[in-house]
């Protein structure tokens, strides 16, 4: 699979992100690498020893996006697992299958992250225009 | 970046954006002729003029000086909407829900303290307190029926389960209890993060500052707020954590398929608001009531571990340390309030995200200890900066539906601050300005230097030419724990 970009936003009081690709998949999983660098400010330097299954079903493609971005903060919250690729299948708006890889190092360094308040609605967009995927999300820390 | 918004002086520190398109009442924000061209320079008017279009709104969306970029309201936002048809925001709330600060007093001098103790001090709350990404176990998981009553009792759980005094609830904002808590209206989800959380710090923003006085600007008011120069005081910064963040996501995504029944056609969906009495409204309220009592009981544990912490350093019982509260202060918050608009007393709903209560000497909600003062305003400065402790005064009550600033400000991007930082040692650079930062995470120190916020000194005294609030103490760090 192709892969996506991402670039962080000059955004005052939180952190975002504007995305490209070519498909909705190579965005999403741009996504994923973006939402991470922002977490962590720098590469996190895991090897991708562990997976883990994700499955979505949201009513478009923003509103996929925001649970994508949802379900990668959940598994470093919760479980202390930091994802850093992922084999994204997008198969239609709002609905993805995707396989995590990453791996949970000690929880002291997962706690050097910033936290995730929430992924916003803030100017969320995700569509095609002119045969690229563009996307841009917002994130509260 | 900037947006182009017409905006216009209508007083010394007042500035007018006139009513247009789908604005329903004019937007008015508070700052010096010097912070304007800062605040013009992002968003924020741009959402000061969206916030200007909620359904029921009166008087202005306001802003106070600390005013910048948020997501859908401004940070230091205030609008105030009809209690019986106007609508409610969660997102006017934010995620944050009764994220806050609280001060405590000490008999401890700075000057007795000295460096080598000051460190095992800041050593220790950095182990008492948790903080950073997830962080948990303050205290022993809530079961699910401990969980219901905390969020029914706000800090009064925490008082009786052991965790401060009686008379710290007398010192916070609403007596660290918000009544018409629901839990029934709550996610399970939100519950279940919620279990974990109590007692923890947080990143971000956040922190645990030992700090000292450094100044009384009014003596009267120092004594009545228990301040004397030089002596030691704490600051917590914290909220209602993951429980809090998503009550308001679940309440937005459920609001937000409700616009088109409801009529609203709003210029942001993270503005998504719901009638106040809509089931969803009602819900929401009931939701962000528990928020707000878990956030006063979140302050109230860290507050007590503090204190253990302290006796335990410094070898002293509570009788000599005298670490009282002085007051806790809510500055994301929607509370239904009545004012005087045009001449008429109205019940409104005041939505304050990143703005803090300021009721003038005599309102009957300020606590029976301030009555005389005016309600305590705990106004956080840039980390390694000074912070203030203020008191409301009366044009509160005429203006800002008795509402003054929250803390800084930021007027640099997390990202640009983090590259300006690049390179330098900020933990030794912060010491050798005589301030021990103990931190989690290198990432939050370098979006939080001072250089990326206002300067908190102009921020105060705008509000105090204004005749908002006054200024009573000014605070400096002594050592800083962060996410």
């Amino acid at each position: 699979m192709e892969r996506g970009r991402f670039a962080e936003i000059e955004h005052t009081a939180d952190l975002g992100l504007e995305l490209e690709g070519s498909s909705p998949a190579a965005v999403l999983e741009a996504a994923l690498r973006g939402l991470v660098r922002v977490l962590f400010g720098e590469d996190p330097d895991v090897e991708p020893r562990e997976e883990r299954s994700v499955e979505l079903r949201e009513e478009g493609y923003p509103e996929l996006l925001k649970a994508w971005c949802e379900s990668i903060y959940r598994l470093l919250e919760e479980d202390g697992f930091v994802a850093v690729e992922a084999d994204v299948e997008a198969s239609g708006p709002g609905t993805l299958r995707a396989v995590v890889r990453g791996a949970r190092p000690p929880r002291a360094r997962v706690a050097r992250a910033s936290e995730l308040k929430a992924v916003t609605w803030h100017q969320l967009r995700f569509a095609e225009a002119d045969g690229e995927w563009r996307a841009r999300v917002i994130f509260d820390v | 970046m900037g947006a182009d918004v017409r905006i216009e002086k209508i007083a010394p520190y007042v500035w007018e954006i006139p009513k247009e398109g789908p604005m329903r009442v004019p937007g008015r924000v508070y700052a010096s002729d010097e912070m304007i061209d800062d605040i013009r320079a992002d968003e924020s008017l741009v959402q000061v003029k969206n916030v200007a279009c909620l359904p029921g709104i009166l008087g202005a969306s306001l802003a106070m000086p600390d005013i910048h970029w948020g997501y859908g309201f401004p940070i230091g936002g205030v609008a105030a909407t009809e209690a019986d048809s106007g609508a409610i925001s969660p997102g006017g709330v934010g995620y944050d829900i009764n994220c806050g600060v609280r001060l405590a007093r000490s008999e401890v001098e700075a000057d007795s303290l000295g460096t080598p103790r000051l460190r095992t001090l800041m050593d220790a709350l950095f182990d008492a307190v948790p903080s950073g990404v997830g962080s948990e176990g303050a205290i022993e998981r809530l079961s699910t029926a401990d969980e219901r009553k905390l969020l029914r009792q706000g800090a009064r759980w925490a008082i009786e389960e052991g965790f401060g005094s009686p008379a710290d609830l007398d010192h916070t904002e609403e007596g660290g209890r918000m009544e018409g808590a629901d839990p029934d209206a709550v996610s399970d989800r939100a519950k279940e993060r919620g279990l974990t959380q109590v007692g923890t710090l947080g990143s971000g923003n956040h922190f645990l500052e030992v700090q000292k006085v450094s100044k009384i600007y009014d003596e009267s008011l120092g004594s009545a707020f228990g301040l004397f120069e030089g002596q030691v005081v704490v600051m917590i910064h914290s909220g209602s954590r993951g429980f809090g963040y998503q009550i308001c996501d679940d309440f937005i995504k459920r609001i937000k398929s409700k616009l088109p029944v409801y009529g609203y056609d709003l210029p942001d969906v993270q503005l998504a608001a719901a009638p106040l009495d809509s089931e969803e409204g009602e819900a929401y309220l009931g939701a962000m009531r528990c928020a707000a009592n878990y956030a006063w009981c979140n302050r109230q544990v860290m507050l007590h571990k503090t204190r253990e912490t302290f006796q335990k350093v410094l070898g002293s019982g509570p009788a000599d340390l005298r670490m009282d509260l002085v007051y806790d202060v809510c500055h994301n918050i929607a509370k239904v309030e009545d004012h005087e608009i045009d001449g008429e007393r109205r019940r409104v709903c005041v939505h304050r995200k990143g703005a803090t209560r300021a009721f003038p000497p005599g309102h009957e909600e300020v606590p029976a200890a301030y009555r005389e003062t005016g309600q305590p305003v705990l106004v956080p400065g840039s980390m390694g900066n000074y912070s203030y402790v203020c008191a409301g005064q009366s044009a509160a009550m005429k203006e800002t539906f008795g509402s003054t600033c929250h803390g800084a400000g930021r007027r640099m991007s997390r990202t640009r601050a983090k590259k300006e930082s690049r390179g330098r040692d900020l933990l030794k650079e912060m010491e050798e300005q005589g301030v021990i930062v103990r931190a989690t995470g290198m990432r939050t120190v370098a979006e939080e230097m001072s250089h990326a916020y206002k300067d908190v000194a102009d921020v105060v005294a705008v509000m105090e030419e204004a005749g908002i609030s006054r200024r009573v103490a000014r605070l400096v760090p002594l050592g800083v724990v962060k996410g």
